[in-house]
């Protein structure tokens, strides 16, 4: 096993007031374009929402974009996402020629086969006609933020906005000032709903490169159980956009909660991502998020586990090939004791592609008896391929069990030999380990059909796929 | 014509001579046994004709089916018929024995031209070879030897044999780590694969193994030279009297060297 490490996309920093390359108007100041026009649009939302939009923009313009000069983006520079002027993606929506060329791929997104409810959101815009939410226990919420604003879900003004928006995310605070809609999903307690719910978020750029900021919360109450699929895609190859989610999620005691992350954008498209989850009570919840697309990706999963007797597992796949860069920072944040953790991140590297990851654990001085073991293990598959990866541990109880591990390699030699001995080629011979290394995080996610579509994808990603059937 | 024929064969590793003019001829039909002892080169014999390319071939020839071994990639020998059960078989995780077993037998039926067996076919297949080594549908859908014991590890090498039908299979001590009951199911399995057009070469330490699979030829492999050769009564004789008289130098050998001074 080598160890090798890089700077990630490059190094410059970006000097917010600069005049960048391709627009006159500094990045923070196009934003809050946006959310003059958006705060204009939306003169319905709820006291509480403009407070909080208001809130965040000014956040954001306090921070602005971050630079490689902070040390939590130093592997990761977004001035390429500086450069591009994004259109307000919701007007997008309206534009029949896009919607109908795109809409085979979004079916493909969409899961359509998919046993379950699903809620379905073009360029930021809820799509009805895609969109299902079939029988539900009483009381349980399955539908849109606006739905919910409206109608003053207490549960959503509890939580919308409480657990993302932190002084240092800087795009989160974009999205809770420009996000207009989003999908929320509420399980009362003791609720079970065995059906998967679904929440899609498709981009189509056209002609102008836009920008979405897709938003879902989900509040699991005590001993309720609910498993979430949120998926992110481009609907046509190579267009540019910028996906900037924000999901929040509160699991509550005896709650299990099993969420999962598709990221299929377009290989020119822009993904910042921002998963914030707390655990207010002894629970469950398992992530697994799999990033095959997008060219600059961000992936931040923080979790606030603040109650003793909690499990947390954190399952992440990324591949990348060409020129992608893909960046997941983890933070798991041991507030109380008696909690286990776990977290497996693999990659598989092609190309000239890059990926950075930070896995952050935190034991706070009263989580005695915290279990966490961290594990990253990233695959490169040809020598221009770069990782960065960091484990960050940060322990403040004297009574805990830490391990962390991270392993950068090629394919075992000896698993080669014995596949070639047997009479397989060397490509192919490759292409099934490769698989298979990828495979151990997919075989995790609980659903079938989102396994066997994401294996399908991961099959046509690896090198001589024809000998692996099917 | 022989099936395989192995003429002065000279391998080093690191510079270092191991096989140092090995010559065997092995036929259609025939079982032959190398036996030797610890370090003599029987493993490294074993995983030179597999194509292991950690080896470098410093002299001699070996022909398989009249054509030149060494010029075959470690896949086209697969192709040409030739099969390695592995002394340590290798776990593959993520890799199901059924999913492996058909890319295996499709890629060396592509090398033969012919079509591959589409899944359902190819299950089929695999369930007619499933008796003669007890293998469970349990084992078929575990990942490649992950986790299974060692019994269970070199069952799987030779359910792999019966289900691609080699010409010639070279077993690197497979009876290394069984207990009598797994060397039973081994055997048994090899038995039921003998054929007037396969052959097979036994590599092991012991005689034991031999009382199992009868051997029409046994070889003694020390210090990378065949000294030896003879029929199966020469494992029983090697069994009472060890390597010790064959091995150079050794009192016995001494004394041979002055009797025909």
């Amino acid at each position: 096993m080598t160890n090798e490490t890089r700077d990630g996309v490059g190094t410059t920093s970006v000097v917010r007031g600069s005049t960048p390359r391709t627009t006159t108007t500094p990045a923070g100041d196009r934003f809050l374009a946006d959310f003059a026009a958006l705060s204009r649009a939306n003169g319905h939302a709820p006291a509480w929402l403009n407070e909080r939009r208001i809130a965040a923009a000014a956040r954001f313009e306090a921070v602005g974009l971050p630079t490689t000069r902070q040390e939590a983006w130093r592997k990761t520079n977004v001035q390429p996402i500086a450069q591009v002027v994004f259109a307000n993606a919701p007007a997008m929506a309206a534009d029949s020629a896009v919607a109908t060329a795109a809409a085979a791929a979004l079916d493909r997104l969409a899961l359509l086969a998919l046993d379950g409810h699903r809620l379905v959101f073009v360029n930021g815009v809820f799509d009805a006609a895609r969109s299902h939410v079939g029988a539900l226990p009483a009381g349980v919420r399955v539908g849109t933020l606006e739905q919910a604003w409206r109608e003053g879900d207490a549960a959503v003004a509890a939580h919308y906005g409480r657990h993302a928006d932190g002084d240092d995310a800087p795009f989160a605070a974009i999205n809770t000032a420009l996000a207009h809609d989003g999908a929320v999903i509420v399980v009362p307690d003791g609720v079970a709903v065995e059906a998967p719910i679904h929440v899609v978020f498709a981009c189509a750029s056209g002609e102008t490169a836009v920008a979405h900021h897709p938003r879902v919360l989900v509040v699991a109450g005590v001993g309720s159980r609910v498993t979430v699929i949120e998926s992110y895609g481009g609907l046509v190859a190579g267009d540019v956009y910028l996906t900037n989610a924000v999901s929040e999620v509160v699991v509550a005691e005896g709650a299990e909660v099993d969420h999962t992350k598709r990221q299929l954008e377009s290989e020119a498209a822009f993904h910042m991502g921002g998963m914030h989850v707390v655990q207010t009570g002894a629970s469950r919840y398992v992530n697994h998020n799999v990033a095959l697309g997008g060219r600059i990706v961000r992936n931040e999963i923080a979790i606030r586990i603040d109650a003793s007797g909690c499990d947390t597992l954190l399952h992440g796949l990324y591949m990348g090939h060409g020129q992608q860069h893909i960046d997941n920072h983890t933070m798991l944040d041991h507030l109380k004791s008696g909690c286990h953790s776990f977290e497996l991140y693999k990659g598989v590297l092609d190309g000239r592609a890059t990926a950075v990851f930070t896995g952050r654990i935190k034991v706070h001085q009263d989580a005695q008896q915290t279990d966490a073991v961290q594990e990253n293990r990233c695959l490169l598959l040809a020598d221009t391929a770069t990782v960065n990866t960091q484990p960050q541990l940060e322990i403040f109880a004297d009574d805990v069990k830490c391990t962390h591990g991270a392993s950068v390699g090629e394919l075992d030699e000896t698993q080669l030999t014995y596949l070639k001995a047997r009479g397989i080629p060397p490509a192919a011979a490759h292409g099934i380990l490769t698989y298979a290394y990828a495979n151990e995080i997919i075989e995790r996610i609980p659903i079938e059909l989102v396994r066997d579509e994401l294996e399908g994808l991961i099959r046509g990603r690896v090198r001589e796929t024809q000998q692996l059937g099917d | 014509m022989a099936l395989l024929e192995i003429k002065n064969l000279c391998v080093s590793v690191d510079d270092k001579p191991i096989l140092r003019g090995v010559d065997l001829t092995v036929n259609p039909g025939e079982v032959h046994a190398i036996m030797g002892p610890n370090g003599s080169g029987k493993s490294t014999l074993a995983q030179v004709l597999a194509g292991h390319d950690a080896y470098t071939i410093t002299d001699g020839s070996v022909k398989f089916r009249g054509k030149d071994l060494l010029d075959l990639s470690a896949s086209e020998r697969a192709g040409e018929g030739m099969f390695l059960a592995f002394q340590y078989p290798v776990e593959i995780p993520g890799v199901s024995n059924t999913y492996f077993l058909r890319a295996a037998y499709n890629a060396v039926r592509e090398y033969r031209g012919e079509p591959p067996l589409d899944p359902v076919a190819f299950i089929n297949y695999l369930k007619s070879k499933m008796h003669i080594v007890g293998m469970d549908q349990a084992m078929l859908k575990r990942s490649v030897n992950a986790g299974f014991s060692g019994g269970e590890k070199k069952r799987n090498e030779i359910f792999q044999l019966t289900v691609l039908e080699p010409v010639l299979a070279v077993l690197d001590e497979t009876d290394s780590g069984l207990d009598i009951d797994a060397l039973r199911v081994v055997s048994d399995g090899v038995n039921a694969m003998r054929s007037p057009d396969r052959a097979f070469v036994v590599i092991t330490h012991y005689q034991r193994l031999l009382e199992y699979i009868v051997p029409d030829v046994v070889h003694v492999l020390v210090d990378g030279r065949i000294v030896r050769s003879g029929g199966k009564e020469l494992a029983l004789e090697l069994e009472d009297k060890g390597y010790g008289w064959l091995e150079e130098g050794s009192a016995e050998s001494l004394v041979a060297a002055g009797a025909r001074r």
